[in-house]
């Protein structure tokens, strides 16, 4: 028994000193936790998911969110759905997993991209729309969208006074699944379908992409060889349609009009190539969007579902008070 | 015998568990069972025609008293009668005044206010664009799915004005006086001289 109690002794300090490192060691672990907790706290993360940075307008949309979340103080991630629904819905997963705090999305598709919506809405994450809307409401925290509408009842106008009320055109759409596609369509025939003279000859899609609208128009021009105008539901496509009219050789018959208010397209109305455009406002919207998501993370809930920016007709009378995306002052 | 118990059994179970897992009924009743309606923009824009619209005419402001003030304080005038959505700097408002009645048939009647700072007409062919939408403010944007639905009641609404309306003035005869309330916009950062007003209610001025 005597002999026994020094090993026993041992045995218990040894547990003792085995216990205080362990209490030590979480300790540690959980100081650092926080420790880390408190950095994140420090840097909040938001997240800029564009339908495709294959277009300079949507970059410029994407990368002006990014710097005004920076400049809000946020670490910001810009990420490409390349128009592609599951890769949107894959960036959302990871959004969701990786603790951001906001989102700025340029959705692909006003139906399609709701589920996304909604699975960060889920997770506690606002979500704030720029230039393409989803097909729900109260699901975003806020939309700020082009007034397409209304920016094509501008450009309908000039465009029957450039034709004086007669002639023949086509008209080249915008992918078929987005909303802002049948606004700009839908405001441009309420006025121009007012006019009998002015006849519609082809509708075909051009996606938004410059090379499918070029290869759209030369199918058109095949069949409708004596068009007098092209209406484009961008100016990307505007850009393809007049690529395909030079090459005709029909650039000084057919005038061409566009919307968005991109740099080629600018320059292409000062030098007289394409007639018209409606200058929308990236800048703005994604400004708008950062800082409302700023003011949400900050507490804020009162945002209003949609919020419409005003576009603007840009032709070659006052082109000279507008650079691409905006205003020359 | 056994085997024919067992088919039986099996055949049974298999009714029950098929029963009502397929069958067949009418989209558009399935649709109104769960509450899901097609967005009707005409019906949205007849409601607000037979049961608001007269209360919301009540705000417009004498066109003289309108053009005094565009030509001495726009912004005030804005402030106390602009109506607009989002950001932007078009604004809508509700005006009323007297014109004299041209050919039938015409594009637009011109509105006189006598020493006026701008000049006004009444549009009678072409009707177009939000002004009757916005002007009223009974439209608010997020009581809407989407963009799509909202703006499609402007049409519907400009579609009332050429049915109800405008083929008022067939019985008037050139030069007789009409009284009308109409719906205008302007821009606050370019106010122009040319102002167009759509006509929301037209009558004579007996």
């Amino acid at each position: 028994m005597t002999q026994k109690k020094p090993v026993l002794g041992i045995i218990n300090r040894t547990r003792n000193i085995t216990f205080i490192i362990s209490i030590l060691i979480t300790c540690l672990i959980l100081s650092s936790c926080s420790s880390l907790d408190k950095s994140n706290d420090k840097v909040k993360k938001i997240a800029v998911v564009i339908s495709t940075l294959n277009n300079p307008w949507f970059v410029v949309l994407g990368e002006t969110a990014k710097q005004r979340a920076e400049e809000l103080g946020y670490e910001v991630v810009i990420l490409d759905s390349q128009n592609n629904p599951s890769k949107e819905t894959e960036h959302f997963d990871n959004i969701i997993a990786s603790g951001f705090k906001a989102v700025l999305f340029n959705p692909t598709d006003a139906k399609g991209s709701v589920v996304n919506v909604k699975a960060a809405q889920k997770a506690g994450i606002p979500v704030f729309c720029m230039d393409r809307e989803i097909d729900a409401n109260n699901l975003a925290v806020s939309q700020i969208l082009s007034d397409n509408y209304s920016g094509c009842v501008l450009l309908g106008q000039y465009f029957v006074k450039k034709l004086n009320g007669k002639g023949t055109y086509v008209e080249i759409l915008g992918l078929i699944g987005d909303n802002n596609t049948w606004n700009r369509s839908k405001g441009f025939h309420s006025v121009v379908d007012n006019y009998p003279d002015l006849k519609m000859v082809a509708q075909q899609t051009g996606e938004f992409d410059r090379n499918k609208a070029m290869e759209v128009m030369e199918s058109m021009l095949q069949v409708h060889p004596n068009i007098h105008a092209v209406f484009c539901g961008n100016d990307a496509m505007a850009m393809g349609a007049y690529q395909a009219v030079r090459a005709a050789g029909k650039a000084d018959k057919i005038m061409i009009f566009g919307f968005d208010g991109a740099a080629d397209v600018v320059d292409a109305i000062r030098d007289g190539k394409i007639e018209a455009t409606g200058m929308q406002f990236p800048k703005t919207m994604a400004k708008t969007a950062a800082e409302y998501a700023d003011r949400h993370i900050k507490g804020e809930r009162d945002f209003s579902q949609k919020v419409p920016v005003a576009v603007e007709l840009v032709t070659k009378e006052n082109v000279g008070n507008y650079i691409a995306y905006g205003k020359a002052n | 015998m056994k085997k024919y118990i067992s088919i039986s059994v099996i055949s049974l179970l298999a009714v029950i568990a098929l029963y009502n897992s397929v069958y067949f009924a009418k989209l558009d009743a399935k649709k109104v069972e769960e509450g899901i309606k097609n967005f009707d923009p005409a019906e949205k824009a007849n409601y607000f025609w037979n049961n608001k619209l007269d209360e919301a005419l009540k705000s417009a402001i004498d066109l003289k008293l309108f053009d005094s003030q565009l030509a001495d304080n726009p912004e005030s005038l804005i402030r106390q009668h602009g109506k607009a959505i989002g950001i932007t700097s078009t604004y809508y408002l509700l005006v009323k005044g007297f014109a004299k009645q041209v050919t039938p048939g015409s594009e637009e009647i011109p509105v006189e206010v006598p020493d006026g700072y701008a000049n006004y007409n009444l549009r009678t062919k072409y009707i177009f664009g939000n002004a009757a939408r916005d002007a009223t403010g009974f439209f608010k944007i997020d009581d809407f799915e989407n963009t799509m639905d909202f703006n499609a009641v402007a049409t519907e609404l400009n579609k009332l004005i050429l049915e109800r309306v405008i083929p008022r003035l067939d019985s008037l005869s050139p030069g007789e006086t009409i009284k009308f309330i109409g719906a205008l916009e302007i821009n606050s950062e370019n106010i122009t001289k040319q102002i167009s007003i759509i006509p929301l209610e037209i009558e004579a001025a007996r």
